[in-house]
């Protein structure tokens, strides 16, 4: 208990302002992905049901 | 220790989040085009033997062709993706008819729902196919009920939608055939 | 430390208003992808599935840009938080769960690793290499909400129903089974999109927290979490699905944003 304890302060202590980066880098790829139509191809697929996935046919 | 505080205000926090995202999803909703909302609406099967709806598509070579191109023609119409492997098999089967039947009048048409002009052009010469293929964003497929791909319609050229094959069933290969063969025999 | 009551009602109307507004019927929604596992073939659904949307990008090898930005904006903000508040699958089980046994079975979390096999074996690069979605083509969560439901509306579907159908009604089943006895088993040992959001556990804005003086390393923590893991070992734990379950003892709190020393971040060991 005592090494899982220490491996997890080590890693935390690097971690209060990674999430604030990521969340920056999260959302900037977000707009990276309407640039190039990402979210036009995710209704593209997500309307249309795949019926090979659902086990038809 | 303040039990409560802890507990209550992230609890608080995420409960609004998901009001908030409902209330974006509501209005979103409000705000958007098109009458298919509804999943009763979105069945393509229900339209056999009414008069098709009305359609105008871009060929992937920038061409124009519509429902009511004179003269009349029977179409064959496909809604069809390329990450789609039951679309696969079907395209050999549309590539004959469209050989076969393409001089009596038959248009074999393929709808893309989902990609660009370039791969479809790309999967067309890989492939050898040379019947038609459009682009449609939605709006065709809306009108027609499409709720799964592949989906064949087709159409006589009275306008009429004589059958709609969702997904390839037993026998669809025969069916297609004898189906097009009437049409292209009728006046 | 003890834990009295029964889980939170507040979490269980959450989950279920979540579940309720994934699969609203308002189809004007799939442009964008859901946070918790829930298919877009189920006639109601109103969002993508992520783990769809994502096998779409990687069989069309295109890089998913706004997909892995989504995750990174989710995961980074609430860790696997979505798992415990808004996946309807996750409540699926935990309603089972709450049917089975009170005493439940596997309770070591030894085989969770499984789940990133699911991720980096089925669907990168599953999807990748063959051009299809695979891990959807065995997907549970897709069974219960697009197989079963849409063989029922659409009855002509019925006449082409392959043996993989009956394969997946079969998985659905074995699952359905052991969530009477094992808790969440799909989320723990399963799910590609629980080990998405499982790395950000440990530097995402919403943290646990264990107060090392008032924790008696009793285990009621882990008596109440639906993923049977005892939070006091590792707060930031992977497998924590970041229910606040364990938040009602007195121990254990959440805390958002940088670091206030209020406790020491960690207990075990001290």
């Amino acid at each position: 208990m005592r090494a899982v304890s220490r491996i997890a302060q080590a890693r935390s202590r690097s971690g209060p302002e990674l999430y604030a980066v990521l969340i920056i880098a999260g959302i900037a790829l977000v707009a990276v992905g309407v640039a190039s139509g990402d979210f036009w191809a995710i209704l593209a697929n997500a309307r249309m049901i795949c019926l090979s996935c659902i086990g038809i046919q | 220790m303040n039990r409560d505080a802890s507990n209550t205000r992230p609890l608080r926090w995420v409960a609004l989040l998901i009001v908030g995202l409902v209330a974006v999803a509501l209005l979103l909703w409000a705000l958007s085009p098109g009458g298919d909302r509804l999943v009763a609406a979105r069945n393509a099967e229900q339209l056999v033997g009414a008069v098709a709806p009305d359609f105008q598509l871009k060929t992937i070579d920038g061409k124009q062709i519509a429902l009511r191109d004179q003269p009349r023609y029977a179409y064959v119409l496909d809604f069809w993706t390329v990450s789609c492997p039951p679309c696969h098999s079907l395209a050999p089967e549309l590539q004959s008819i469209h050989k076969k039947y393409g001089f009596h009048g038959v248009r074999v048409v393929g709808v893309n729902l989902a990609d660009s002009a370039t791969a479809i052009k790309k999967y067309m010469e890989k492939n050898g196919y040379t019947y038609i293929q459009t682009t449609d964003r939605g709006a065709v497929a809306n009108a027609y009920g499409i709720f799964a791909t592949p989906t064949v319609v087709v159409i006589d050229r009275k306008g009429i939608v004589r059958d709609v094959m969702v997904g390839l069933g037993p026998g669809w290969e025969g069916r297609l055939e004898s189906i097009v063969k009437t049409v292209a025999g009728e006046k | 430390m003890t834990i009295h009551g029964k889980r939170s009602r507040r979490r269980t109307a959450i989950q279920i208003i979540a579940a309720a507004a994934a699969n609203s019927g308002l189809p004007a929604l799939k442009f964008c992808p859901y946070p918790g596992l829930n298919c877009y073939a189920c006639p109601l659904a109103s969002f993508a599935c992520p783990m769809g949307s994502l096998q779409n990008f990687l069989s069309l090898r295109r890089f998913p840009f706004a997909i892995a930005g989504f995750f990174i904006t989710i995961g980074a903000t609430f860790g696997r938080a979505v798992c415990g508040w808004a996946c309807p699958f996750g409540l699926f089980q935990d309603l089972l769960a709450g049917l089975g046994p009170r005493h439940k079975l596997v309770r070591s979390n030894r085989w969770t690793w499984m789940r990133y096999a699911v991720l980096i074996g089925l669907v990168v690069i599953g999807a990748f290499a063959t051009g299809s979605p695979i891990f959807c083509k065995l997907c549970p969560a897709g069974t219960l909400g697009a197989g079963i439901p849409q063989v029922i509306l659409r009855p002509s579907l019925r006449q082409m129903i392959g043996p993989l159908y009956w394969i997946k009604i079969g998985l659905l089943a074995a699952l359905v089974l052991a969530a009477f006895f094992v808790k969440r088993p799909f989320c723990r040992f399963l799910c590609p999109l629980g080990a998405v959001y499982s790395p950000f556990n440990r530097v995402s804005l919403m943290r646990m927290r264990v107060d090392s003086s008032a924790c008696t390393r009793c285990n009621a923590c882990k008596g109440v979490c639906p993923v049977d893991i005892a939070i006091y070992e590792d707060p930031d734990s992977d497998a924590c699905i970041r229910c606040l379950e364990c938040t009602r003892c007195p121990a254990v709190s959440v805390s958002y944003g940088p670091t206030k020393s209020e406790y020491p971040l960690h207990t075990a060991g001290n």
